[in-house]
């Protein structure tokens, strides 16, 4: 069976502590929690294509 | 075989990864900047923690902290470049958060293709200074980086 590809969230940048307020990053849906807990939030509900796509 | 570093280009982002690590790296948004003459140097240097003994007379040391190395990257001008005016940006904000990718990249033009060397180190830029003009020189800048946590080596990502 064929592995799911795995999926990007993008993410906006809303802590100064972090950089660029504003500046986007696309982490894997399995790491986000990581962005989201410093001060990273969701952009968009619908996730951008990411991985073994290419 | 040893290499030069022609061809090698850098990219940077005004954000610092959620971790120091090659996938956190690699899901920030990179902006290349042209124009590259001298990249930064990377790396980290060490204090020595000095212990002397009376009875033999010898000092020997113990491995103190290392640091970040903070060296000096240098550009020609190139108007109207996204990636300058980031690191120009950066440099002259007061935090100077700049995360940078050098990259040796084999595709068109030298673009960064999967698989490609990658180094990535997180840090402070500082010290935006233009060129001195005078009838021998050319429109260009130097961006003082440093570094603060070890570089990371990997690859272009898929």
């Amino acid at each position: 069976m064929k592995k799911p590809k795995p999926t990007k969230v993008v993410l906006t940048n809303g802590n100064p502590l972090n950089g660029k307020i504003g500046a986007i990053a696309t982490p894997f849906e399995t790491d986000a929690h990581e962005w989201l807990a410093n001060g990273w939030q969701r952009k968009t509900e619908t996730p951008a294509q990411g991985g073994d796509d290419k | 075989m040893t290499q030069n570093f022609i061809g090698q280009t850098i990219f940077v982002a005004e954000a610092y990864p959620t971790a120091n690590t090659a996938a956190a790296f690699a899901a920030l948004t990179w902006v290349k900047v042209n124009g590259l003459q001298t990249l930064p140097q990377l790396g980290v240097t060490h204090s020595m923690i000095d212990v002397p003994d009376l009875q033999t007379g010898f000092t020997s040391a113990v491995k103190g902290a290392g640091q970040g190395v903070d060296t000096t990257a240098t550009f020609r001008e190139v108007a109207s470049d996204a990636g300058q005016e980031d690191i120009k940006n950066s440099a002259d904000s007061q935090a100077g958060i700049l995360s940078i990718k050098i990259v040796d990249g084999s595709g068109a033009a030298q673009a960064p293709v999967s698989g490609d060397p990658v180094l990535y180190a997180q840090g402070i830029a500082h010290s935006h200074q233009p060129n001195q003009g005078d009838n021998a020189s050319y429109e260009g800048f130097s961006i003082g980086f440093r570094q603060n946590a070890p570089t990371i080596v990997a690859t272009e990502p898929a």
